[in-house]
C-alpha cells in the first residue's frame, strides 16, 4: 500500500495541497462576495423581486389597495391588446422617441464637434449646454409651457408668421413638436458630454496624418471620426432611446397628454390605468409590454452598433 | 488612523441628523385641558391623558393652511398631535401609504376612494352622532353603512359677474330669467351689443371639460335616481344619447358657449387663472365652473363687484331649468388597519369636534370656506360663490349631483369633448361615444 509523500507534520503532501487550494478558493469566494455581494443583494431587492412581483400582478385583478388578488389568467393581456388608447399612446411614444433620438444625437454630435475644435470659451459653453439637464423635467415642462402658450403667441404681434398665431400646445402636431424641442434642449447637453469624450479620445496623430495625406474635414469626419466614435454613438443612442421611451414628467407638465390625448405617451397612459382607474393588473401588463418593446429596440440597436465598432 | 477618526466623527455627527425620524420622541402637545363637560358630551370624549399622535391626509390642498390651524386648536385642547399632509391625487397616495403600512388615520378623499377601500380598510361610522344630521343622506354609504363623513358640498354651475352684466343691460340681473338657451342667447347678444365681445369663458382642462357630461346626467330629472335610470336604460339598449332631449340640449348650449367663448380663437390654450381674471374683472360675464373655483378667483376679485353661481341654460328641459347641481364632493374616512383603537377614537372625536363645536364649525365655514353638509351648522358661508350656492339650496334650485361615474370617465371621455371644443368632432360623434361607453359600464350606485 502506498501512502505517498509525507510532510514534516506527518500529513500527506497532496492532501495539504488540496486544503491549501480549498482555503484559497474560500478566500477568493469571500473576497468576491464582499465586493459583489452588496450589489447582488440590492439588485435582487430593487430589480429582480419587483420585476417578478410585477409579472405576477399582470395575472391578477388587483386594484392597488385590496388585500385580495384573484388570478385572472391572461385576461389582462387580452384587455391590453383590445385597448386602442394604449396602442395609440405606444405609437405616440415610438414617434416621439425616434424623432427625439435623432434630433438629440445630431445636435449633441454637432455641438461636441464644435466644442472640441478649440473655439474660445468651450468649457463655459459645455457647462452652459449641460445646465438644462440639471433642471427637473417637471419644472422644465412648466417653464416651456409658459413659453409655448404665452410668449410664442405674443411674438405674433411682432412677427406675423403663421407658426406664432396660436399656442403650440393646442394642436396635435405642434404639441408633439414642442415635446421634441424641449427634450432635445434638455438631453443634448448631457449627450454632448459623451460625444465630447469620444472626440477627445480620437488620436490626434491619425487626424494629422489624414490632413497631411490631403483629406478634407468632411472626409476626415466621415472616414475617421465617425467610425472611431461608434462606441460613443452606441451609448448615446441607448441612453436617449431608453430615456425618451420612459418619459412621464415632461409629458405631464408640458402637455398633460393634450390636446385631446394626442401627445399622451405610454408611461402616462399606464399611470392613468393603474392609479386613476385602479386597474393595476392591466397597467402592469401594459408596463411589461412597453418594457419588452423598449428592450427589443434598445438591444437590437446596441448589437448592431457594437458590430460596427472599430479598434484603434 | 487620523482619517479613520475623521470618518468616525463624521458618521457620529451625520447619522443622528438623518435618524431623527426614528429616534425623535413623539412631541408632547401641551394640552389646555379646559374642555367643558358639555363639549365632552357633544364630541363623545375628553382630552387624552397621554398625547395621541394621528396622521391626516388632505386632498383639498387649497384649504391645508386653514385646516392646519383647526388641527392645532383641537390638538391643544384634546392632547392630540395631528400630522397634516396634502395630496392632489388621493387614490395614488392612499395606495402607497397602505402598501407601506402607514395609512393616514384620517383622510379627506373622493367617493371613488371610499368605494375602493371600505370593505377591508375603513371604520364603519354609521353610529356617529353626525350621521343623523345629514351624514347618511350626503355621506359615503356602502351596503347601508356610512364609511365616509361628507366634508363639503360643492355646486357646479355658471359663475357670473352680476355687476358687469347689470352695468351693460341696465337692469337687475335675475339668473332664472335666462334659464333657457334662447333667453341666454338674447342676453349675450345684449352684452355683445353693449361692448362685451365675448360674454362666456370656457376652460380647456380635461377635468373641467369632463364635467360638462355631468349636466347631461344630472339634468335628466334633477335626481340621482333619474340619472342612474337613464344610464341603465342606455346600458340595456332601451335608449341612446342621440335620442335624448337633455343630451341634445346640453351640447347645443355648450356649442353656443364655444361660439361666444373668450378663448374662441384657440380654445384649448385657455389658461385657468386668466379665465378667472376675465370674469372677476368684468371683461367677460359667465364662467362654466363650480364653487371650488373661489380660491383661484379671489385674487382677481374686484371690491364692490358682486359674483354668484347659477344653472346651465337649456331648452326643452322645464324640470331642471335654472338649477345648478351639487353634491358632497369630499368625504372623511378613518382607517382601521394601521391605526390603534386610541387613534381611531381621537379621529372620531376630531370629526365630532368639527361638526358640533363652535370652534370646529368656524374652522370649516370661515377658515376653510366650505359649505358643510350638516343641518346643525348655522354659520353663514363667507365667500360669494358659497353664499350664492346656499341661496340656490334654499330656493330649491340645486339638482342632485353626480356620484355614480366610473373611475375611467375622465380618462376615456375627457379628450373627445376637448376635441369637440376645438371643432374636431361633431355632436353625433360624442353621442356615439357616450352610447359605447355606457353600454359597457353600469353606473356605480
Amino acid at each position: 500500500m502506498s501512502i505517498g509523500r509525507l510532510d514534516e507534520t506527518g500529513l500527506p503532501v497532496e492532501r495539504k495541497l488540496d486544503m491549501h487550494v480549498q482555503k484559497s478558493r474560500y478566500r477568493n469566494a469571500g473576497l468576491f462576495l464582499s465586493f459583489v455581494g452588496p450589489s447582488i443583494v440590492f439588485f435582487v431587492l430593487v430589480f429582480v423581486i419587483p420585476m417578478v412581483f410585477g409579472v405576477y400582478l399582470t395575472f391578477t385583478d388587483w386594484n392597488g389597495y385590496s388585500n385580495n388578488k384573484f388570478l385572472v389568467g391572461l385576461k389582462n393581456y387580452a384587455d391590453v391588446f383590445s385597448d386602442i388608447s394604449f396602442w395609440k399612446s405606444m405609437w405616440n411614444t415610438v414617434r416621439y422617441s425616434l424623432v427625439s433620438v435623432i434630433t438629440v444625437n445630431v445636435l449633441a454630435f454637432f455641438l461636441a464637434y464644435m466644442l472640441t475644435s478649440g473655439i474660445k470659451g468651450e468649457k463655459l459653453l459645455r457647462a452652459g449646454f449641460f445646465i438644462p439637464n440639471l433642471i427637473g423635467g417637471l419644472i422644465l415642462g412648466y417653464i416651456w409651457r409658459f413659453i409655448f402658450s404665452r410668449v410664442v403667441v405674443n411674438l405674433y404681434s411682432f412677427i406675423p408668421l403663421e407658426i406664432f398665431k396660436q399656442s403650440w400646445l393646442s394642436s396635435p402636431n405642434t404639441a408633439m413638436s414642442a415635446m421634441i424641442i424641449v427634450t432635445t434642449w434638455q438631453y443634448s447637453g448631457y449627450i454632448l458630454l459623451i460625444y465630447t469624450a469620444g472626440f477627445i479620445s480620437i488620436p490626434h496623430d491619425m487626424i494629422e496624418a489624414a490632413r497631411i495625406d490631403g483629406a478634407k474635414e468632411p472626409c476626415i469626419t466621415r472616414r475617421i471620426r465617425i467610425p472611431l466614435m461608434v462606441p460613443s454613438i452606441v451609448v448615446s443612442l441607448f441612453l436617449t432611446l431608453t430615456r425618451t421611451f420612459k418619459v412621464y414628467d415632461l409629458n405631464l407638465s408640458l402637455t398633460a397628454g393634450g390636446p385631446y390625448d394626442s401627445t399622451k405617451l405610454a408611461a402616462m397612459h399606464i399611470y392613468t390605468k393603474a392609479f386613476e382607474e385602479q386597474r393595476y393588473g392591466i397597467g402592469q401588463a401594459e408596463a411589461l409590454i412597453m418594457f419588452i418593446v423598449m428592450a427589443a429596440i434598445a438591444l437590437t440597436q446596441t448589437y448592431v452598433g457594437k458590430k460596427r465598432e472599430q479598434e484603434i | 488612523m487620523k482619517r479613520a477618526l475623521i470618518v468616525c466623527l463624521f458618521i457620529a455627527l451625520v447619522v443622528p441628523a438623518f435618524a431623527t425620524g426614528t429616534m425623535e420622541q413623539s412631541a408632547t402637545v401641551k394640552s389646555d385641558l379646559s374642555v367643558s363637560s358639555e363639549e365632552i358630551a357633544l364630541v363623545g370624549g375628553g382630552p387624552f391623558s397621554k398625547t395621541v399622535k394621528i396622521t391626516f391626509l388632505n386632498s383639498k390642498p387649497e384649504i391645508t393652511e386653514a385646516l392646519q390651524a383647526g388641527c392645532e386648536s383641537f390638538g391643544k385642547k384634546y392632547n392630540v398631535d395631528i400630522e397634516l399632509y396634502e395630496t392632489s391625487s388621493p387614490g395614488d397616495t392612499l395606495a402607497k401609504k397602505y402598501a407601506a403600512g402607514e395609512a393616514p388615520t384620517v383622510a379627506i378623499v373622493d367617493l371613488a376612494n371610499i368605494r375602493d377601500l371600505y370593505a377591508e380598510k375603513l371604520v364603519d361610522l354609521s353610529n356617529e352622532p353626525w350621521v343623523s344630521l345629514g351624514g347618511r343622506d350626503l355621506g359615503a354609504v356602502m351596503k347601508d353603512k356610512v364609511y365616509g363623513m361628507p366634508f363639503t358640498i360643492e355646486g357646479t354651475g355658471v359663475i357670473y359677474n352680476k355687476t358687469a352684466i347689470e352695468k351693460i343691460i341696465g337692469r337687475t340681473f335675475v339668473p332664472t330669467d335666462y334659464a333657457t338657451l334662447d333667453a341666454f342667447k338674447a342676453l349675450c347678444a345684449e352684452l355683445q351689443k353693449g361692448g362685451m365681445k365675448y360674454p362666456v369663458v370656457l376652460n380647456s382642462e380635461d377635468w373641467s371639460v369632463n364635467k360638462t357630461y355631468q349636466w347631461i346626467y344630472a339634468y335628466q330629472d334633477g335626481t340621482i335616481n333619474g340619472a342612474i335610470q337613464f344610464l341603465k336604460d342606455v346600458y340595456n339598449g332601451k335608449t341612446t344619447f342621440e335620442d335624448n332631449v337633455v343630451f341634445n340640449g346640453v351640447i347645443d348650449t355648450y356649442d353656443y358657449f364655444a361660439s361666444v367663448n373668450i378663448n374662441q380663437a384657440d380654445p384649448l390654450a385657455a389658461d385657468y387663472d386668466l379665465n378667472a381674471s376675465y370674469v372677476a374683472e368684468g371683461e367677460s360675464a359667465f364662467w362654466l365652473n363650480g364653487t371650488w373655483a373661489w380660491p383661484d378667483f379671489a385674487p382677481f376679485a374686484v371690491e364692490g363687484m358682486e359674483y354668484g353661481i347659477c344653472g346651465y341654460p337649456i331648452n326643452d328641459a322645464p324640470a331642471v331649468q335654472g338649477k345648478a347641481f351639487g353634491a358632497a364632493t369630499k368625504f372623511v374616512m378613518i382607517d382601521k388597519v394601521n391605526s390603534s383603537d386610541e387613534q381611531k377614537q381621537a379621529a372620531k372625536i376630531f370629526l365630532n369636534w368639527l361638526v358640533f363645536t363652535k370652534e370646529g364649525q368656524d374652522c370649516l365655514v370661515s377658515q376653510c370656506e366650505i359649505v358643510p353638509a350638516f343641518s346643525n351648522i348655522t354659520v353663514e358661508p363667507t365667500n360669494p360663490f358659497n353664499v350664492s350656492l346656499k341661496k340656490l339650496i334654499n330656493d330649491g334650485l340645486l339638482a342632485e349631483g353626480v356620484t355614480y361615474s366610473p373611475s375611467d370617465h375622465r380618462s376615456v371621455l375627457g379628450a373627445p369633448l376637448q376635441a369637440h371644443l376645438a371643432g374636431k368632432n361633431s355632436k353625433m360623434d360624442i353621442a356615439k361615444l357616450l352610447d359605447e361607453y355606457w353600454t359597457k359600464r353600469l353606473p356605480k350606485e
